[in-house]
């Protein structure tokens, strides 16, 4: 893939004829320095943006070709998405239940909530965010993302906020959904996470080294 | 979309309500949809029913209802003949016409008046002038009550008029004689009936007061009118059985039989009921010829279906401009709900983001919006329409509205909620697209600010200038042509998107300011940081100005050219034909001459109207408006008073500078200078102003004397009353332009300053929306200036240089283009352009002055609210919010 943005008129490439390949049920670390590229290459695989060259695949579908429509179609069914801040992952108004029913009624699939005893959740099923600490907020978002089994998880800097215990159970619930079968590719600059990862994709300059 | 039935969705209805800022917003962006539509039809009926009162109150409150006007004979036309004459006629008469009118809505309770002119004299010999000893006798119900009583005003006799009784020295309880059956051309009939009784009262004389509505239908006895041949004399008063004492057996007595309409809650629409009960009353009479079509016969008249229908047309006509205007007033205020959309995105975005990244696409974020916004907007449509009700009901033309009228305007505010949730998530998918999809429009490149401007141009050719003919005939009605309205909204509105390109384009370029004046160089950095926000307030700012200035002044055009044309024609606001020698009386010294005119002379071969007029006065009293192109008029009567006789000619622009005048055969050579126009050009001929002396020296006593005065008629008429001056017929400058004619023309720019106003009110709202949007990075921005030393005085007058750049920017661009609006259309504000002067246009500095204070103190004012909310910010808090 490549991508450039545009900003003030001038243009800056973002990813420059960067491929990868994200395995089912393994943890694929991305690495590098600050704007080589790791969330913009995250954003495209998680069908948010189209790179302006190359193509994107979930599960042998190039979903680079795919309508709008189709692509929100990929995003809801086939991928959860983590943000970095764990307060933007979350809605303000849901209990930890009620998120992971509402992604389940977004995907059309059934609620397991053995998925928060899981992540170490069970016992914070009716809390709110705000009632969470940075930890619990991140973990939550990842079961959030998780319900429904998509095909992978995806997470841009998911421990940047976190203290290194938070973080270390933050590593350990990746651990669970790629065991559990599902793919998942983490933009990092977490030592803890980059190590609890099987492969590692390192970026310099949207370039993979 | 599955996540339809989902929490967010189906919590939406209460969450909105959560968010104060965008509450106020989504409130004030439905009024500001609901308000100009839901006005429409009201402002609309409102403007037809003030067109209805405004005639109504204008004529004659007799003629608007029933009125039979004929003679009353005393006795059978020929031997044989059968029926009620005199007093039984008249009882058969009114009890038909009472019955008659007992079934019409609104009618008042029928009337008789009984007329008949006569010879008074006092009793006692050698009393003063006794060549004016004519009168009209009348009987009136119930006239005692609407008369001022000087003197007396009990007991049976007859009741004088002041002037009549200080003309013949009478006074209550004198006896006087009074000969019956007298008329100016026979004089009185041998063995007509004589009666000698006492003078009852003296009242106050109809002509020293204001024009009295109760008396309206005898005032051609009384006062003099151009267009009647009708003889004036004093009225006195008798009760009936005097008058019919005094009738000859072989005459007849004028008959009047009236009733008035109550106007009360009298609309468009329901005056057709009254109309259809008063056409049933004329049929009921009519079938009644031995007592309404005999010798004598009464006809039937009512101007109210003549005044109803004007009504109408005014509103039809007003149609195709308020329409547009209300249109346009509504498209504005969907800015802001476009505007409360991308609020709402803003202030959701981190929500969106996750349920974006979920699968959730523009349509169903869009529905979530509407689904929390709804109910808000909801309210502020319920809120628009009470607020278009209630400013059309106080500020309106009249505060009677229809039913139907009621009905549409809720129809109209219907179809702005609609437009109102379609702005709204119209503007939350095209944003939730860019900001969840990256997907780009290449539409938003195309220049599509053009369209408004290509349309303009084809309304200003397909809608053509609209001039109208035959202005003040009989059911005509002024009206704002079309293109006068729709291409200055067209013009307004895309050049002011265009101009909103160009500043969102150019703004990020330009290096205005140094950095080392650092208050100045924040405010340009702010301004630059958002150019898409500054450009929109930049245009939208422009918008209501320039309406607003546009339509002051196209107004304040229309109205003075209507006056100038109207005073131009009749000379001064009353020009008042003598019938005899007069003097200038004392109370209207200094705003009165008395002119000299003869007509049919010759300036060689022309035939000219010679206006003999006093230079020191007539310029005091002739109307003048210095917009007029040449010389001012004290400039042309300083050049009349020379010792070379100076003729100023109008309407002859290749007159030669030296000829001769002709009058009654005697030659007159003069200077002529020529002008454009001059007052008092009444008749079809060449005006010719020339020194009264100088006229008298050659027309003699050959002139028609005329009194100029400025001032409101109902002020001028009394004092010549008062001060005796003979008065002939009056011509007043109010009638030329008068009936109703050019009612539609005020009201619809009343409506385009209104709408004016609105946007006004939806800039402020953006104004608040733009602060609002970037209050929290303003608050971390002053903590953080604070600590580098930027004091808070500082950091309010970088906030005032930021708004108050805006607005002064969207002030002088909206200037601009009202004048290009004006510039493209003045030539339209003419509305009967066969009359001089041509369109007259002041410029509006009153009003622009008052819209620019209203800028600066709103910039002023929410930039003080904006430092407020900054300055509350504590360091702690910011710190952690930004980290």
């Amino acid at each position: 893939m490549t991508h450039s943005y545009r900003t003030a008129g001038r243009s800056l490439t973002a990813l420059h004829e960067v491929s990868i390949a994200a395995a089912r049920g393994r943890i694929t670390a991305l690495v590098g320095p600050s704007g080589s590229g790791k969330s913009t290459l995250l954003r495209m695989l998680a069908c948010l943006e189209r790179p302006d060259e190359g193509r994107v695949e979930v599960g042998g579908t190039d979903v680079t070709a795919l309508s709008a429509r189709a692509r929100r179609a990929v995003r809801r069914r086939r991928i959860g998405y983590v943000f970095q801040n764990p307060v933007d992952n979350l809605l303000d108004y849901l209990t930890v239940q009620e998120h992971l029913e509402l992604a389940a009624k977004m995907r059309g699939s059934g609620l397991s909530l053995s998925l928060l005893d899981r992540l170490g959740l069970d016992d914070r099923r009716g809390h709110r965010p705000r009632q969470l600490s940075g930890g619990e907020q991140q973990r939550t978002a990842l079961a959030f993302a998780a319900v429904g089994d998509p095909d992978a998880v995806l997470a841009d800097e998911p421990t940047a906020q976190l203290d290194r215990s938070s973080a270390g159970l933050v590593a350990e619930a990746f651990r669970a959904l790629a065991e559990a079968g599902q793919t998942v590719v983490v933009a990092t600059h977490d030592p803890v996470l980059a190590e609890a990862a099987d492969d590692v994709v390192e970026l310099v300059d949207g370039r993979v080294r | 979309m599955r996540g339809w039935g989902a929490t967010p969705w189906t919590r939406a209805p209460k969450t909105g309500w959560r968010q104060p800022a965008v509450v106020v917003a989504a409130i004030a962006a439905a009024v500001l949809v609901a308000l100009p539509a839901a006005a429409v039809a009201l402002f609309l009926s409102s403007a037809g029913n003030a067109t209805l009162h405004d005639q109504m109150n204008r004529a004659c409150q007799w003629a608007v209802g029933a009125e039979w006007i004929g003679g009353l004979p005393m006795s059978q036309p020929y031997p044989g003949a059968t029926g009620p004459t005199g007093k039984a006629l008249d009882d058969a008469r009114l009890a038909v016409a009472r019955d008659a009118a007992r079934d019409v809505p609104r009618l008042s309770g029928v009337r008789s008046t009984l007329s008949s002119s006569a010879k008074v004299n006092p009793v006692r010999p050698g009393s003063s002038n006794p060549e004016q000893s004519a009168t009209w006798l009348v009987y009136q119900d119930d006239f005692a009550a609407h008369l001022q009583v000087l003197e007396g005003g009990k007991g049976p006799g007859i009741w004088v008029s002041s002037q009549f009784a200080q003309a013949r020295g009478l006074h209550a309880g004198d006896q006087v004689v009074i000969q019956g059956g007298w008329a100016p051309k026979t004089g009185v009939p041998p063995g007509a009936p004589v009666a000698t009784m006492p003078v009852a009262a003296v009242y106050r004389d109809l002509r020293e007061l204001p024009d009295q509505p109760f008396w309206c239908h005898l005032q051609s006895l009384y006062r003099p009118n151009p267009l009647s041949e009708a003889p004036v004399f004093p009225v006195a008063f008798v009760s009936r059985d005097a008058l019919f004492g005094l009738t000859p057996a072989d005459s007849g007595l004028g008959s009047f039989l009236e009733a008035s309409v109550d106007q009360n809650g009298l609309t468009t629409e329901n005056a057709p009921a009254a109309i259809a009960g008063l056409e049933r009353a004329r049929a009921r009479t009519e079938n009644q010829p031995d007592l309404f079509a005999q010798r004598g016969r009464m006809q039937f008249t009512s101007s109210l279906r003549g005044i109803a229908d004007r009504a109408d047309q005014v509103e039809s006509s007003l149609a195709s401009t308020v329409v547009p205007i209300g249109v346009a007033g509504s498209l504005t205020g969907l800015v802001i709900s476009a505007t409360v959309g991308s609020f709402w995105v803003e202030r959701r975005r981190a929500e969106l983001a996750v349920l974006s990244a979920r699968g959730a696409g523009p349509g169903a974020l869009a529905g979530k919006a509407l689904l929390e916004l709804g109910s808000i907007a909801l309210l502020g449509t319920v809120g628009g329409w009470f607020a278009a009700r209630g400013l059309v009901s106080a500020l309106g033309p009249s505060p009677l509205v229809t039913p139907s009228a009621l009905g549409y305007s809720i129809g109209g505010a219907a179809v702005a909620f609609l437009a109102t949730l379609a702005g709204i998530a119209g503007s939350v998918v095209l944003r939730t697209r860019a900001m969840f999809d990256a997907h780009t429009s290449r539409i938003r490149h195309l220049p599509w600010e053009i369209l408004p401007l290509v349309a303009a141009v084809v309304c200003y050719f397909a809608l053509g200038d609209g001039t109208q003919t035959g202005l003040g005939q009989a059911g005509s009605v002024a009206r704002i042509p079309p293109r006068l309205i729709v291409v200055p909204l067209l013009l307004v509105l895309g050049l002011a998107m265009l101009v909103t390109r160009v500043v969102r384009l150019t703004l990020p370029r330009i290096r205005a300011v140094r950095r080392e004046r650092a208050v100045a160089f924040l405010a340009w950095r702010r301004l630059a940081s958002a150019p898409a926000a500054a450009a929109v307030l930049v245009g939208a700012t422009a918008v209501p100005v320039a309406l607003s200035i546009f339509a002051t002044t196209v107004t304040g055009s229309v109205q003075r050219t209507l006056d100038d044309e109207g005073q131009l024609v009749v000379g001064s606001d009353v020009v008042v034909h003598l019938t005899g020698p007069a003097a200038i009386p004392s109370g209207l010294s200094g705003q009165s001459t008395l002119v000299d005119r003869y007509d049919s002379a010759y300036l060689g071969s022309k035939t000219v109207n010679v206006l003999g007029v006093d230079p020191a006065t007539f310029g005091s009293a002739a109307f003048w408006d210095d917009h007029f192109s040449g010389p001012t008029l004290a400039e042309l009567l300083d050049q009349m008073s020379g010792d070379t006789p100076v003729g100023i000619i109008a309407g002859v622009p290749d007159a030669p500078e030296q000829a001769t005048l002709s009058i009654g055969g005697k030659d007159l050579p003069l200077r002529v200078v020529t002008v454009a126009q001059l007052p008092g050009k009444s008749a079809g001929f060449p005006e010719l102003l020339l020194r009264k002396d100088i006229l008298a020296k050659f027309a003699g006593e050959s002139v028609h004397r005329e009194l100029w005065a400025r001032g409101d008629p109902a002020q001028v008429l009394p004092e010549l009353g008062k001060a005796g001056v003979p008065a002939g017929t009056v011509s007043r400058a109010t009638d030329v332009t008068a009936h109703g004619v050019y009612g539609g023309v005020t009201y619809t720019f009343a409506f385009l300053t209104a709408v004016s106003a609105l946007v006004g009110v939806v800039v402020l709202v953006g104004l608040l929306l733009y602060l609002n949007a970037r209050a929290r990075a303003r608050r971390g921005a002053y903590v953080l200036l604070r600590r580098m030393g930027i004091t808070s005085g500082a950091h309010w007058r970088a906030l005032a240089y930021e708004v108050g750049g805006l607005l002064a920017a969207g002030f002088a661009v909206g200037v601009g283009f009202a004048a290009i609006a004006v510039s493209v259309t003045y030539e339209g504000y003419d509305l009967d352009p066969s009359t001089p002067p041509g369109t007259v246009i002041p410029v509006p500095w009153g009003p622009g002055g008052q819209l620019l204070l209203a800028a600066v103190v709103v910039a002023l004012v929410v930039t003080y609210a904006a430092q407020r909310a900054a300055a509350r910010a504590l360091p702690s808090e910011v710190l952690r919010d930004s980290a």
